[in-house]
């Protein structure tokens, strides 16, 4: 645990670390000096990172939290929608990649385009017909301060979804594994629903 | 199913409903020049043009924002432009500077005390300039569909919006659609919209549809059309007043109790906890501080604890700007047994600059006439207007412009478009104006009810 604070520089100090066991999953929460949060959720089993969401504290209006993995629940009552016909974009990684998967696409394959913006550190997804565009950055990269590179990026087209990948470089793979290595000795103590566990800093 | 952005005549009436048309809404601004000289008419101010001047200059102190506590007297007979003036300041200072209205009689509540009415009425004329982050939408409007219910009444839509490289399809809540017919937005507009408050911002009208219509308004602007994603997170300029931090703090749910509008009264601790978080923003460069404007109209209502509550007030150096409005001659100073000018003691008036305004003569009152003609969606003959001006100079300004509204539904009633001398002089019999009221007393007081008082109503005329 100790080895990730380095990637959470963005907050202020050294963050305050908790993990229970809940809804299945494992949650590890941070809650930093300033009173933001930051709350991971993993799967037990497997070790994969399926929610990570981020609270900043505001003074003037309430806070809301910012999903950088995992679906945020859609606010049904909210004025402005995203209609369900439109493409959906969810990160979710696998063990060797970073993956970002955009649902609901309808159009035909050649008409998507990847590249790498490195002014920005962006991945910029382009469509030929102009129908959609999305520039995003990996912040997991940016926190190790780590450069995108053109090139790396490769993309799959099937059953409606675009699939854009980015290799983990070896620096975030190392502090994964220790990262599992850790929820593998939770594990090896049986945890039940409820269970709060103790995280070394 | 109603399209938006196709209309035909009568669909056009239901999508743009009409908004009622108020006192003073024909007022755009003070309507002065470069050289803060008063156009004669101008942003729907007519004459009036010493007092203009002067609201000018202090427009001018207003958005320096360097000098605070200010106070300014606008006195006046009725009917001379007071609250008109104060429109016209507001207008001009637009949406970023705190303009707060009320009037003197609003202190008097059961549910709050004097002090605490002033103190929130101040608070709210303070705004904190604050740096955030929001969500934004931002893109071209494609089509816009609205759908009204059969069964409930209640209506949903969608809106598509485009840029460059994208486009995407919104589902509409039931505010949203209403900001969206209130601001008339059709496709080929460009426009912003704040996920968090809901905000529209029309930009313009995108070059690539600038073709399809020759007739445009004057204001019409031409824009290109956004570039990349729809949604995106902007630095925005947040005004926020101090009496808005202090409700959301004063109470769990208080960012709530802002829309309901019952906040009681404040602690004053938070009060001292939320000026020195504000300081503290303001050392960080987080923050500005901007003081606004505070509007009082018929500030002779306020009595002398609210008079040596304003003295203090004043004195701070945060305090808005305070423009109070009065058109008492020497009268009573309510709380006390004296009486002074415009009913307000002395050492009030001291630190007031007094702006006079004097009533309209004929030509000006007959352009006040035609703007509120204009206002009010009124038709009119030449010889229509001349008695109407007549009626003005020998009544008052007021009832003229009430006249107006009403003539026109005469004239509607025998089928005409335009309102005629007949119609002016048919309203003119059926409404009466106060003098020709106070007359017909004075002639038949004896047969109304208690006229043993007649003497008492006799002195009642003299407002």
């Amino acid at each position: 645990m100790q080895s990730q604070n380095n990637q959470y520089l963005q907050f202020v100090g050294k963050p305050h670390i908790s993990a229970v066991i809940a809804g299945g999953r494992r949650r590890v929460n941070y809650t930093f000096e300033d009173k933001s949060e930051l709350v991971e959720e993993y799967d037990i089993n497997n070790h994969e990172l399926i929610t990570r969401k981020w609270k900043r504290v505001s003074n003037i209006k309430e806070s809301q939290w910012v999903y950088e993995v995992g679906e945020a629940p859609i606010d049904q009552q909210s004025e402005l929608k995203l209609s369900n016909t439109n493409p959906i974009f969810v990160r979710k990684d696998t063990p060797q990649h970073f993956q970002y998967r955009v649902r609901n696409l309808t159009y035909p394959e050649d008409v998507y385009q990847m590249e790498v913006d490195e002014k920005t550190q962006e991945i910029v997804i382009r469509t030929t017909n102009k129908k959609y565009y999305k520039r995003f950055s990996i912040p997991d990269m940016r926190r190790a301060n780590l450069k995108l590179e053109q090139g790396k990026v490769t993309h799959v087209y099937k059953n409606n979804t675009l699939i854009v990948s980015y290799p983990k470089p070896d620096q975030i793979l190392e502090r994964e594994y220790q990262i599992r290595q850790e929820f593998d000795k939770f594990n090896k103590k049986k945890p039940k629903e409820g269970d709060l566990e103790c995280v070394q800093q | 199913m109603t399209t938006v952005n196709a209309p035909k005549i009568n669909e056009y009436k239901e999508a743009t409903r009409v908004e009622r048309v108020g006192a003073q809404s024909h007022i755009r601004g003070l309507g002065l020049d470069g050289d803060l000289e008063p156009r004669n008419i101008s942003q729907g101010m007519v004459g009036q043009k010493k007092a203009r001047k002067a609201a000018g200059i202090i427009l001018n102190t207003i958005r320096a924002g360097k000098i605070a506590g200010r106070s300014i007297l606008i006195a006046g007979q009725p009917g001379t432009g007071k609250t008109a003036i104060a429109m016209g300041i507001a207008k001009a200072l637009g949406n970023d500077i705190p303009f707060t209205a009320m009037a003197g009689s609003e202190i008097f509540s059961l549910q709050m005390s004097k002090t605490e009415s002033l103190t929130q009425a101040f608070r709210r004329s303070i705004g904190v300039r604050i740096k955030e982050e929001t969500e934004i939408v931002e893109g071209e409007v494609v089509e816009i569909e609205i759908d009204k219910s059969a069964t409930s009444g209640a209506k949903t839509g969608k809106i598509t919006l485009k840029t460059t490289e994208m486009e995407t399809i919104y589902d509409l809540g039931a505010k949203m659609i209403e900001s969206i017919t209130k601001e008339k937005i059709s496709s080929g507009d460009v426009i912003t919209i704040d996920k968090v408050s809901g905000r529209i911002s029309k930009l313009g009208r995108s070059f690539a549809k600038a073709s399809e219509f020759d007739a445009l308004g004057p204001q019409t602007r031409h824009v290109q059309c956004p570039e990349g994603e729809i949604e995106k997170r902007k630095e925005v300029v947040h005004t926020v007043t101090l009496h808005e931090i202090d409700v959301i703090n004063s109470r769990q749910k208080g960012f709530l109790d802002l829309f309901s509008g019952d906040t009681g009264e404040i602690d004053p601790e938070i009060r001292d906890q939320i000026d020195s978080k504000v300081a503290e923003w303001k050392e960080e460069g987080k923050a500005d501080i901007v003081p606004g404007v505070l509007f009082i109209d018929e500030v002779h209502m306020l009595d002398i604890e609210c008079f040596s509550f304003l003295n203090r007030a004043l004195e701070s150096d945060k305090a808005p700007i305070v423009i109070l409005a009065t058109n008492r001659g020497i009268t009573n100073i309510r709380g006390t047994t004296y009486k002074g000018p415009h009913g307000l003691p002395i050492d009030l008036l001291d630190r007031c600059l007094i702006i006079q305004t004097e009533p309209y003569n004929e030509a000006e009152i007959r352009s006040i006439l035609e703007i509120r003609c204009e206002e009010e969606d009124v038709e009119m003959t030449e010889e229509a207007k001349e008695v109407l001006t007549k009626i003005g100079v020998d009544t008052t300004l007021r009832y003229s412009i009430q006249l107006i509204t009403t003539a026109n539904l005469v004239a509607q009633k025998r089928k005409s478009n335009e309102v005629d001398v007949e119609d002016v002089r048919r309203v003119y019999s059926m409404f009466i104006d106060h003098v020709r009221s106070t007359q017909y007393l004075r002639d038949h007081q004896a047969e109304y009810m208690f006229d043993e008082y007649q003497k008492q109503t006799q002195k009642m005329q003299v407002e």
